[in-house]
């Protein structure tokens, strides 16, 4: 099968399900929240916490408000605009913005790496646990040092594209960039992340 | 699949990096989930009823006169600055641009009566490349009125006019066309044209470019509402922007009539834009205004062409019955708190017309998403004292008054009831300006100091007019500057903020 209609095939099976989807939030279903959660809670855990110096409970609240929001207002979801992922995305960026803007009054101090007890398998030792915490210290570091590296544009849109491999013209809508301008920001977001991503792989 | 080895390492280190998410935190978002929908999405018999409510209110502001303009055209509202940023990011990396501007019947007939910048000709045409300039007004007679031409490669530039008391002309000249030899200017003219964002936004007619600023603060219209619709034209999508509000015009019924005997006159404006919705184009821009009771009127119709040749007649020189040989010259000067290079046409000792470019943006040819921040240093300093001022009065008045913010809801009686605290009333408006008031008092009446006092990120004044930044007095006695690139400023938090802070009063 032709690379271009294999990719037409998966957009087109993709669609149904975002169809499927929403019908299911809007008439309350439990297994479309469900569903919503399962397919874009990781992503956007992931985004919210390279924007919030990983902040692991902050990042959380922003999943839970982002989701609430889109349920509350999946009427307004216009899917001839954006795609869902990409509408999700901008609600998560607008919370996120506005946290931002919340902790810079309030003057909090992010919590850094935190690995929760509650998380690890059982059969894991306190030296595996220890292992995990120090890796996963170590390469928030290396987030925050890349975030101090692009500016904050440059960091959505390398971020967005890399979590959830959103297309252009999704990050687009959720930066509210022209696509032209995201191509843009990211080349140069890679430009400047390469040097250092190599750097640290030494 | 990530093709680029950077995304790949970038996507494992993020991987990494993530704090766990566990099974709580799904719970949580479950149930919000459940709780939210409970709480209320409009399902679809709220819904109707809504449309029927909305549909009574348009129906009865019908027949108050007021026309459709009234009804609050939400949908896609928070898409409206990408879309004008999207639009002006296609003109200026067009090579060419072409503007045809067309006064209708009822245009002509105002334009008899009325006095604006933006009705002037019956037909205006505008061209610009990296190359030259053009533009040309032809009246109703036509007459050509105005045409302008620059060009590096015949290395002219020249003027003519048939309008005495030309606001653009520094002097009062009738009927007068000058050569000029670029040979002193050529370099700082080179940098002026291959300059698209000062060049062809430039031509993008002034009522426009007010809302290619965040629209929400489009200084042409009051109480202005926004709507963005889709439609096929030509077999093409293309996205409506509407913007209708009121808009003061000032009438005088003779030409030279001063502003202190006209009337001012409020009149319901409609502008539309429709742009191609694949290539972000600007196709066509309508301009229609009713006074009350009247019907609307098309005024204006503008049609962009992108890319597009030199129509020959915009070269040609206009018939003149003197032809007046002039210099050139370049000075530095500030103009609007900008630094700019000028280039000035000169007649014996008179500066006929000028040219100014920014010197702060030499060298670059698209913005783009750049910061312009660094821009406007000047005005941008004299703004942040004349906001200290206006934040420090607010303090001395508090100390005067038992802690009590000025029993106020808008800067003209803040104005007032500062006047006495305050260096002078220019700290309210536009540097170098008279009579702009440029600050905007945020703190809805009725609010008590100690209400604010647990908000001192609240911003209680802002001075909100430039392109590029914005000032804001805080409750807490500071003051700051926003850069309006940043998306954080689009956002334009402080609004939302007043809106919850109010609504759980």
């Amino acid at each position: 099968m032709a690379e271009g209609e294999a990719a037409h095939l998966r957009q087109r099976s993709e669609q149904a399900a975002d169809d499927r989807l929403l019908a299911g939030l809007r008439e309350g279903s439990a297994e479309a929240f469900t569903e919503l959660h399962d397919r874009f809670a990781p992503g956007l855990h992931r985004f919210a916490a390279s924007r919030l110096s990983q902040d692991m409970n902050l990042a959380e609240d922003i999943v839970v408000q982002t989701l609430a929001k889109a349920v509350r207002n999946i009427d307004r979801f216009d899917g001839r605009r954006a795609t869902l992922a990409a509408w999700l995305y901008g609600i998560a960026r607008w919370q996120i913005r506005e946290e931002i803007r919340r902790g810079k009054r309030r003057k909090s101090v992010p919590q850094a790496a935190v690995v929760s007890i509650d998380a690890v398998p059982e059969h894991q030792d306190d030296h595996d646990l220890a292992a995990e915490a120090a890796a996963r210290l170590d390469a928030q570091q290396q987030v925050r040092e890349l975030a101090g590296l692009l500016s904050e544009i440059e960091m959505e849109v390398l971020v967005l594209q890399c979590v959830d491999e959103l297309s252009v013209r999704d990050i687009s809508h959720v930066v509210r960039r022209s696509e032209r301008a995201v191509h843009s920001l990211l080349h140069r977001a890679r430009q400047k992340a390469r040097e250092r991503l190599v750097q640290d792989a030494h | 699949m990530r093709t680029d080895k950077t995304d790949e390492k970038m996507a494992e280190l993020l991987e990494r990096a993530r704090p766990l998410y566990d099974d709580s935190a799904r719970e949580r978002a479950l149930s919000a989930m459940a709780r939210s929908h409970a709480e209320g999405a409009p399902r679809t018999a709220t819904r109707r009823g809504k449309w029927i409510v909305r549909a009574a209110a348009a129906a009865a502001v019908a027949v108050l006169g007021l026309g459709l303009f009234m009804m609050p055209g939400r949908v896609g509202e928070p898409d409206v600055d990408a879309i004008l940023a999207d639009v002006a990011h296609a003109m200026v990396t067009a090579d060419s641009m072409l503007w045809v501007c067309e006064l209708t019947d009822e245009g002509l007939a105002l334009s008899e009566q009325c006095w604006d910048g933006l009705i002037e000709n019956a037909l205006e045409l505008s061209y610009n490349d990296p190359r030259s300039a053009y533009t040309r007004r032809i009246g109703a007679d036509g007459l050509v009125s105005w045409a302008e031409g620059i060009s590096l490669d015949t290395r002219e530039w020249w003027l003519y006019t048939s309008r005495p008391r030309h606001p653009a002309l520094y002097e009062d000249f009738l009927y007068v066309l000058y050569v000029a030899d670029l040979a002193p200017v050529e370099a700082e003219m080179a940098d002026y044209l291959a300059r698209p964002d000062e060049n062809r936004l430039h031509d993008w007619p002034y009522t426009y470019r007010l809302y290619a600023w965040p629209w929400t603060l489009a200084g042409g219209l009051d109480d202005q509402e926004v709507s963005v619709t889709s439609a096929i034209g030509d077999g093409r999508e293309v996205t409506v922007v509407t913007f209708s509000g009121w808009k003061r015009v000032l009438f005088v019924h003779e030409p030279g009539m001063s502003e202190r005997d006209a009337r001012q006159v409020a009149l319901l404006a409609r502008n539309v834009l429709e742009v191609d919705a694949e290539t972000d184009r600007l196709r066509d821009a309508y301009f229609y205004w009713q006074f009350e009771g009247g019907p609307e009127q098309l005024v204006a119709h503008w049609r962009v062409e992108y890319d597009a040749p030199m129509p020959a007649i915009m070269a040609e020189l206009p018939d003149a019955s003197e032809i007046v040989e002039a210099t050139v010259g370049v000075d530095e000067t500030i103009q609007s708190g900008y630094d700019v290079t000028r280039l000035s046409m000169w007649v014996g000792d008179n500066c006929v017309t000028a040219i100014g470019v920014r010197r702060d943006q030499y060298g670059e040819t698209v913005r783009d998403t750049e910061s312009t921040f660094k821009a406007g240093r000047t005005e941008l300093d004299q703004v942040m004292k004349n906001m200290m001022n206006v934040s420090l009065a607010v303090q001395m008045h508090l100390a005067d008054h038992e802690n009590n913010l000025p029993p106020v809801d808008n800067v003209d009686d803040l104005m007032t009831v500062l006047d006495q605290y305050m260096r002078s009333r220019h700290v309210f408006m536009r540097p170098g300006t008279e009579d702009e008031v440029v600050v905007q008092y945020l703190v809805p009446l009725g609010v008590k100091w100690m209400e604010l006092e647990d908000f001192p990120g609240t911003p209680i004044a802002v001075a909100d007019y430039h392109p590029d930044f914005a000032v804001f007095a805080y409750a807490d006695g500071h003051v700051e500057a926003a850069d309006k690139s940043d998306p954080a400023y689009q956002d334009r938090w402080w609004e939302d903020w007043w809106r919850e802070y109010q609504a759980n009063r």
